[in-house]
């Protein structure tokens, strides 16, 4: 059984990961390989300041918020064992600001500590007039990539530089299933209009009395429009960019300036030394693709299972994600009859 | 006689400041020709140097000395975290630690968010406090100084199955080695002086300085021949473990994790009475096993240092003016040391009050009555 899975950012290595674990142990023949163009650091989710937090709306297919929470719970489960730093995991505190009141998002309870800001606090933010506070999570994008990378390669999964022109191209090279982890490009191998970059720029500084992250909204402006600071394990990453169709993978004067002016008018310590900047494309769709779809190349037949379009939340729905792709793909498997428990070594 | 508004009386014929006197510099004590009040700060821990900020705004016409055998990086002061969490002093009313730490949280705050927060070293830090057993206070009487104080959740208490209850909040952290050099420029910004040298007798000090303000910590058993101030030995480690954003504290003080700009702080121990300045690598064993215990990741710290402090502690902090009386010689002296484990918690509003202090002792040396009683 020959599983290809297509991308090696965050969603291609933790659904391989998943689909791995799961399986192996009852599916003896399972050989997964993981092909992409572009590995850590070059993915986007490398540029992902990483911070656990969904959108402020419900999302259009309720099935989300279950997976955010399902990757939230994964992730505090992995925080009390030695290797949390390994895989850029922290718990991480800060604050959500606002011009006016807005309504609780429907993830407070799957967040610690959630409450409103005091009176005090509030006085840390003259431009904002309310808001949150409670303690989140931070996987940083690359650390967690670099983990992911060890584990598969423990597994004996093997990876393959190269691009991809087309799904059938993978199907008769001999995959029995194909799973789509391309993100923002998924555009390139099967049309789909409601695939959108949502480029970002961000400025990573070395901050490091920083420890808590502010992230602020404009509903005027949207999502990620609004100046972000979020402390990584490391470095600070500050933002506040957001561009609908704009595919320019160079780093814009202009952009800088709004995240830096921004971010300085909101926090004044950040008299801080700039360690790189970089852009990235968020993969905006109205709602994740995720879902199972039958190639028919020539006389076989090549299960495909969709897995993209994650926008500016990858990092907080992946593994809930990974976990219904591996339930999509354990549906193959029963299909094809191929689930049966190891002979027992008695 | 009047002198920029002052009445100033004559000299009644015991004043030192004949020209050519090999005591030119000198003043006489009933005589108040004296101008600059010359000031000396002896110690350049905390206390020292924060009470050398405050003296000139609050003290006219001053020069500022700080005279110590140990500056920054050397200093207890360098050693502690800097945590803002008081410690209660048993002989100091609640009242009074109330308000000293609302000073300095206030006062830090402002720092904090200011452009300045990472020349000082001062940052606002969250956190929780867990306790293996219900505490006697819930509700402790700093909790609306801090921020966001609140009980932790279950949630939250999930994180340590050895606690049964716990205090979650935002506090301020100084960080020392950072902090202290801060504090420095400050002084010398406003004209002061550093000069290192050791002083054995708080008499070494007269007659060129007018007065004394003694922040010498243990020192003060010799100088001021304190009996009630002893040691209290703390041994901490210093690791990199920067993917830390959280205080943790076991509400018996014992242990804690602290996490800060450049290092994480792991602690500690209590040892009353020891003096003992080097580290020990049982205890260093210890405290990595018991924060371990609450902080699994900490298994990947690395670049671990060991290093020790002496809390300078009393069963209240002194703050008071002394004149100290040698055949015809004064002195007056201000006492400002004694935090214990509360330093950095107390510091600024201690340093405040000791400044005003110090006032009270210019403006008597200006405008002394026949019998001055410092």
């Amino acid at each position: 059984m020959r599983v290809v899975v297509i991308g090696a950012g965050v969603i291609g290595l933790s659904t391989a990961l998943c689909i791995h674990n799961r399986y192996q142990p009852v599916l003896q023949s399972l050989d997964v390989r993981v092909y992409a163009d572009r590995f850590t650091p070059l993915t986007n989710t490398d540029v992902a300041a990483g911070l656990w937090q969904p959108y402020l709306s419900n999302p259009s297919n309720p099935q989300e918020t279950h997976w955010n929470q399902q990757t939230f719970d994964y992730l505090l489960s992995h925080l009390h064992s030695p290797n949390a730093a390994d895989m850029g995991l922290a718990l991480i505190s800060g604050y959500n600001l606002f011009h006016e009141a807005v309504p609780d998002p429907s993830w407070k309870d799957i967040v610690l500590g959630f409450r409103k800001l005091t009176p005090r606090e509030l006085d840390m933010f003259p431009d904002y007039s309310y808001g949150w506070f409670n303690t989140s999570l931070i996987l940083e994008g690359k650390r967690y990539l670099q983990w992911l990378t060890e584990r598969l390669t423990e597994r004996g999964v093997k990876f393959s530089q190269r691009k991809v022109e087309s799904l059938e191209e993978v199907a008769r090279g001999g995959a029995d299933v194909i799973i789509n982890c391309t993100g923002v490009r998924a555009g390139e191998l099967q049309p789909d209009p409601m695939l959108q970059p949502g480029r970002g720029q961000i400025i990573k500084v070395d901050a490091p009395w920083m420890k808590h992250f502010i992230v602020t909204h404009d509903p005027e402006r949207g999502i990620y429009r609004s100046p972000y600071i979020i402390p990584g394990i490391r470095e600070v990453t500050l933002g506040g960019i957001f561009q609908l169709g704009n595919w320019s993978e160079v780093n814009n004067i202009q952009d800088h300036k709004s995240i830096w002016e921004g971010c300085c008018r909101l926090e004044p310590t950040l008299k801080a030394e700039i360690v790189s900047e970089c852009t990235g494309f968020r993969p905006v769709r109205p709602q994740v693709r995720l879902e199972r779809e039958l190639l028919r190349f020539g006389p076989s037949n090549t299960e495909l299972i969709h897995n993209y379009g994650h926008g500016g939340y990858g990092l907080t729905i992946h593994w809930g994600c990974a976990l219904e792709a591996a339930k999509l793909f354990g549906e193959v498997l029963e299909e094809r009859k191929l689930l049966r428990m190891p002979p027992s070594h008695l | 006689m009047e002198k920029n508004g002052e009445v100033t009386k004559r000299s009644r014929g015991c004043c030192l400041n004949w020209p050519g006197s090999p005591q030119a510099y000198a003043f006489c004590f009933h005589c108040s020709r004296m101008d600059t009040a010359r000031i000396a700060v002896v110690g350049a821990g905390l206390m020292g140097l924060s009470t050398a900020v405050c003296i000139p705004t609050l003290v006219p016409r001053c020069s500022v000395t700080v005279i110590a055998d140990k500056f920054t990086p050397d200093t207890t002061s360098d050693v502690a975290a800097g945590i803002l969490i008081p410690h209660a002093y048993p002989d100091t009313p609640v009242h009074k630690q109330k308000q000293w730490f609302r000073e300095t949280f206030d006062h830090l705050f402002a720092i904090a968010s200011s452009a300045e927060a990472g020349d000082a070293g001062v940052y606002l830090v969250s956190g929780w406090q867990i306790f293996r057993s219900m505490p006697t206070e819930e509700v402790p009487f700093w909790a609306d100084v801090v921020l966001g104080f609140r009980k932790m959740t279950e949630a939250e208490l999930k994180k340590f199955p050895q606690h049964v209850f716990g205090q979650a909040f935002t506090t301020l952290k100084c960080e020392g080695p950072v902090y202290l050099p801060w504090l420095e420029k400050r002084v010398k910004r406003s004209g002061g002086l550093m000069v290192p040298q050791r002083i054995e007798d708080l008499w070494e000090l007269h007659p060129s300085f007018d007065i004394v303000v003694n922040c010498s910590g243990l020192g003060s058993r010799q100088l001021a021949g304190d009996s009630t101030i002893f040691p209290v030995r703390g041994q901490v480690l210093k690791v990199q473990a920067p993917w830390l954003k959280h205080f943790i504290r076991d509400g018996s003080g014992l242990t804690y994790i602290y996490p800060g700009i450049s290092n994480v702080t792991l602690g500690g121990t209590r040892q009353k009475g020891d003096w003992n300045l080097s580290p020990d690598a049982e205890i260093s064993r210890d405290i990595f096993s018991r924060c371990c215990a609450l902080e699994p990741s900490l298994h990947r710290a690395c670049d671990i240092r060991e290093k020790v402090g002496l809390r300078p502690s009393r069963p209240g902090i002194r703050l008071q003016k002394e004149l100290l009386a040698q055949d015809s010689r004064r002195l007056p002296v201000v006492h400002h040391y004694g935090h214990g484990s509360g330093g950095f918690s107390m510091h600024w509003g201690t340093a405040l009050e000791a400044a005003r202090l110090v006032n009270e002792c210019a403006q008597a040396l200006r405008s002394p009555a026949p019998k001055s009683n410092l």
